[in-house]
């Protein structure tokens, strides 16, 4: 138990976030997920192309990037309940989502793939919702391929769109809110995920240059979501700790060969 | 006489083929350059920077006019109208050979043919765009901004 975030926290551990290493999608949602279908605007006809095609962290390359950021809420804003919290983390998290610490060249905006993926974020079962990431380099989109309201947690998959190609990493992402040792709670985010999807593992190899990729893009923007979190929550009314990315609970897992793929 | 005659032919139609054959090979070498050259522009018309970059930047115009309420809509509008993005993509287009072989713009351009963009598929590209976009927005983007902002009697944007 960490004493920062009272929440459960072994960075030596290299199977902490086993669970989404060996996450596989549901059946069903997957099946919902290759069903979506646009019309191929490059092509001049009616012919539709698939929209999506999963990323998982089998089809990336590189070491596994484990990480588990929380804080800490001591009390929840006044008249909330836990889950009315969670849900409007979700409902807001567009806003939460600013990017890395690189003004301008790690921003991000987040926002529905289509309209029809709007309503879907938007309701009460967001499982099947396209999001994207846009940077100033292009845009990576998610799929919510799991939600839970009763654990409060969901989890997105990067895919491969029609739209965009541009996704670095491939693997899932989980965003919750669970009950912490001192009665209070803790909003988290857990990630298993590597380098894949659009990089080219032949031109790119493991020069030490993809760590670039994790520390000042994506690791970047998950810290800055906490912080951004925090103040939310704050504005509500909540008593939240400081997120500290020093303490152990902004660290990055370590990864070891044997990483639990197997 | 005949033979310097001949040797004079042949000295004069040496040089005439040789001018021709330069003339082909400059015009075959500006034929190449013009082709890589539109090669490169295809390439980046399908990366999806060329779109971004003026979406976020527009996002981030949009954001500041929020707080900036003191500033007409028309004058955040006539910024992001004003902003020239062909010296970016004059930049960009500039560096692609530094790291895409024509043979690999071809292949990358063939493999994604039916989809509207194509991916950065190298991390030192997008680490020097990450530099050239840096560039662009301390200077290009900041300089028309507040250009605009200050000629309308606005306080410019900090940078």
């Amino acid at each position: 138990m960490d004493i920062d975030c009272e929440c459960r926290i072994d960075l030596d551990d290299p199977c902490a976030n086993s669970d989404l290493i060996n996450y596989e999608v549901d059946p069903l949602v997957k099946n919902m997920i290759d069903a979506r279908q646009q019309p191929n605007t490059m092509a001049y006809s009616s012919a539709m192309s698939k929209s999506f095609k999963l990323e998982t962290i089998k089809d990336g390359w590189g070491d596994i990037n484990q990480d588990r950021y929380s804080i800490k809420i001591n009390s929840l804003p006044p008249g909330y309940t836990s889950f009315q919290l969670f849900n409007d983390i979700r409902m807001n998290f567009s806003n939460l989502v600013v990017g890395g610490d690189i003004a301008y060249v790690t921003d991000v905006n987040l926002e529905p793939y289509s309209s029809q993926d709007d309503i879907m974020w938007n309701s009460n079962n967001p499982i099947g919702a396209a999001m994207d990431f846009d940077t100033i380099f292009d845009t990576s989109t998610v799929i919510c391929v799991d939600y839970n309201a009763e654990k409060m947690y969901w989890i997105f998959a990067t895919v491969t769109s029609y739209d965009h190609q541009g996704h670095f990493v491939a693997g899932v992402r989980q965003f919750g809110l669970e009950a912490n040792a001192s009665g209070g709670y803790s909003f988290y985010i857990r990630a298993a995920d590597r380098l894949g999807g659009v990089l080219d593992y032949v031109a790119n190899g493991l020069s030490g240059d993809e760590e670039v990729l994790f520390t000042q893009a994506a690791d970047k923007t998950w810290k800055n979501l906490m912080e951004e979190a925090e103040s939310f929550i704050q504005s509500l009314g909540g008593d939240v700790d400081e997120f500290d990315e020093t303490k152990t609970y902004g660290n990055r897992h370590n990864y070891n060969e044997d990483d639990c793929l197997n | 006489m005949k033979l310097i005659y001949i040797i004079t032919v042949i000295i004069f139609t040496s040089q005439l083929l040789n001018t021709y054959d330069h003339t082909i090979y400059v015009d075959l070498k500006q034929s190449s350059f013009k082709e890589t050259q539109q090669l490169e522009e295809i390439f980046y018309q399908k990366l999806e920077i060329k779109t971004n970059l003026p979406k976020m930047l527009n996002i981030f115009l949009d954001r500041k006019a929020e707080v900036r309420q003191d500033v007409p809509l028309n004058i955040w509008q006539n910024i992001k109208l004003s902003i020239d993005y062909d010296f970016f993509k004059t930049q960009v287009i500039s560096i692609i050979p530094n790291y895409y072989t024509e043979i690999e713009m071809q292949e990358l351009l063939v493999h994604y043919h039916e989809k509207p963009h194509l991916p950065i598929t190298k991390i030192e590209f997008r680490k020097e765009l990450s530099i050239i976009v840096q560039n662009f927005i301390d200077n290009e983007f900041y300089d028309t901004a507040n250009s605009i902002l200050s000629s309308n009697g606005y306080m410019p944007l900090d940078n």
